[in-house]
């Protein structure tokens, strides 16, 4: 994209510095709460359900989906609304009443921790050094969207703005941890739905209302006829077939983000109680249905007044520099910060807790043969977020070469997704599974998607079969998984202890044995 | 890379192959109407399942216990306007 001159007014200007100082004074003021590394990662258990709610919304919905999510509604239609929708009921009631009693109750901070104390330390690395590898690959993604889209719109160098979205999100989640983060994603949320509405609302202004929009676009030709259907057949080529939907977002996709998401994860158990806990993923999964149509819908609007646009990625840009009166180009900028600085700080304090506590502390233990020291924990943490959103920032500018964004980031996605679930699942519901099955399952079935997704085209009708190969890279774990259980030595009951669902959920014993644990720790 | 992929699409493809097709050539046909019901009654699925789920399951760590805070009151609440969405848009 070229660079372009900025269409701020002094007022949009004002706009934006206000949020952006707000969000470092919240983040200041946080800081005065973090007096532990408990306090750092889990909030000291303070959260309440509602801010957890927002936070998993925004967290999830970031500048990428502003900016590729409208891109990709631009090129499929409507289609793509089913990753906030079918992507987001009913995996999040599942893992609102499944899962987040079993991680709230069994008193782990992260899956790979739970992962390695189910099936030994091999998965657990195995499983850190993915989601780490993910989470790192998606900051540097997420800066170098938000890059060029504020070059694009703004006229800002890249790197300036890449150093500034470090700069601010570093100094609020290095200061105030998990806390400053949900506080922050709250008030991210309230100004991204402001913003993005006034957005939709001035381009269906534009083009006369929802019947005006449907009729240009379907007038555009018999390539644009399944842009307003949700559901498009498997015999049409689209990335987005009905029946790759529902088995592969659906069914896998969905369930192992929500259920496997150390950024997920860490807010639940940040909450107050299991009751918020379980209430805000019920809270987050109806705010995703007004989703789509704050993200998708201007993309459809950009479409029908702009079909002459050679990158998708450029809808909102264009819309922005077209439609927005001064005053309002602020509030939508705030709100693209917003959505950018909500998901970075969620992926930069995820990764920090995956590696101080699936790194550092069993390290810690493994070598001296005690616990880490809480205090060097908390400076650790601190130090690791500054080293992290640094990191990214230095990546950031190599990312471009991925075609599409979005694609790139949901096919990494997909390839470790359905294993991670197939061996979750197995290792919290079946008390046969063991430590090789876990492990064959995991690197067996990253490797059947990996294998998929290579050959994927000419094994699937579609363009872009990531969803297909999500279900049966699951299907394989899963069969890996159980295959290589059954033809080992099966898992003691001390091994399983506290670990196992109905264990965790119904047995007295063994949650009087999970508090004291707890406590202890 | 190259190699690798050269290598399973000469292995990987034709073995797998007439599987992926017999599956698609079994899913691929559906009407819409089926589409639609499936979908649905995946959503259906989900709400029965909570709505099964004990009182007391779904109340703990509640501060009281008024009618609203019983959880699984929210997944009809929350599923409808889905099951509105999948079955007219």
């Amino acid at each position: 994209m070229e660079a372009a001159e900025s269409i701020l007014t002094p007022i949009d200007t004002v706009i934006i510095a206000a949020y952006l100082v707000a969000v470092l004074v919240l983040g200041f003021l946080f800081s005065r709460y973090v007096k532990s590394s408990g306090d750092f990662i889990l909030a000291g258990k303070s959260l309440p359900f509602w801010a957890i709610g927002m936070s998993i919304v925004v967290s999830d919905i970031g500048a990428i989906d502003m900016v590729s999510g409208a891109g990709a509604a631009y090129k499929y239609g409507l289609a793509q609304a089913n990753f906030d929708w079918l992507g987001s009921v009913p995996a999040m009631v599942i893992v609102a009443f499944v899962f987040v009693p079993f991680y709230w109750r069994s008193g782990v901070c992260t899956l790979p921790e739970f992962l390695g104390r189910r099936y030994g330390p091999a998965v657990r690395f195995f499983q850190a050094v993915i989601w780490l590898g993910f989470l790192l690959s998606m900051l540097a993604v997420m800066l170098w969207t938000s890059a060029v889209f504020l070059n694009t719109v703004l006229g800002i160098p890249e790197q300036t703005a890449i150093w500034m979205t470090v700069f601010v999100v570093g100094f609020y989640t290095i200061l105030g941890g998990l806390a400053a983060v949900v506080v922050t994603d709250a008030m991210q949320m309230v100004i991204m739905f402001i913003g993005a509405g006034a957005l939709l609302g001035l381009s269906l202004w534009e083009i006369g209302g929802w019947s005006d929009l449907v009729q240009k676009v379907s007038a555009m030709g018999p390539q644009f006829e399944q842009h307003f259907n949700l559901l498009i057949s498997s015999q049409v080529d689209t990335p987005y077939p009905w029946s790759g939907m529902l088995l592969g977002l659906g069914i896998v996709l969905s369930t192992a983000y929500f259920s496997s998401n150390q950024a997920v994860i860490q807010r639940v158990l940040g909450a107050r109680s299991e009751w918020d806990a379980k209430a805000s993923m019920l809270l987050a999964a109806f705010l995703k249905l007004l989703i789509p149509v704050l993200v998708l819908l201007p993309g459809l609007a950009a479409l029908a007044l702009y079909p002459e646009l050679d990158d998708p990625d450029k809808a909102v840009p264009k819309l922005v520099r077209e439609l927005l009166p001064p005053g309002l180009a602020g509030l939508v900028f705030a709100a693209f910060f917003a959505a950018l600085m909500s998901s970075v700080d969620s992926y930069l304090n995820s990764a920090t807790t995956i590696i101080i506590s699936d790194g550092y502390k069993p390290a810690k233990r493994a070598l001296s043969g005690k616990d880490a020291d809480d205090r060097r924990c908390l400076i650790l943490s601190r130090a690791l977020t500054g080293v992290l959103i640094i990191s990214a920032g230095c990546l950031a500018p190599y990312i471009d070469q991925f075609e599409t964004i979005y694609t790139a980031m949901q096919t990494l996605f997909s390839l470790f997704q359905g294993p991670t679930l197939a061996v979750l699942l197995l290792g919290v519901f079946w008390r046969r599974a063991n430590a090789w099955g876990g492990f064959a399952g995991l690197l067996l079935g990253v490797m059947c998607s990996g294998s998929l997704s290579l050959v994927g085209e000419k094994l699937f009708p579609s363009e872009d079969p990531f969803l297909y190969v999500a279900f049966w890279a699951f299907v394989f774990a899963i069969i890996v998984t159980v295959i290589v259980s059954l033809i080992t030595p099966p898992p003691s009951k001390e091994q399983t202890q506290g670990l196992v669902f109905g264990e965790v959920v119904r047995d007295e014993e063994t949650q009087t044995l999970l508090k004291q644990r707890i406590q202890s720790d | 890379m190259e190699r690798l992929t050269q290598f399973l699409e000469q292995q990987l493809v034709p073995l797998l192959k007439p599987s992926v097709d017999a599956f698609h050539a079994l899913i691929d046909p559906l009407p819409p109407s089926v589409w639609r019901f499936s979908i649905c009654a995946y959503l259906v699925l989900g709400t029965i399942w909570a709505l099964f789920l004990s009182r007391d399951y779904v109340l703990l760590g509640s501060p009281d216990r008024a009618r609203w805070r019983d959880l699984r009151l929210w997944v009809p609440v929350l599923l409808v306007p889905y099951l509105l969405i999948y079955l007219f848009v």
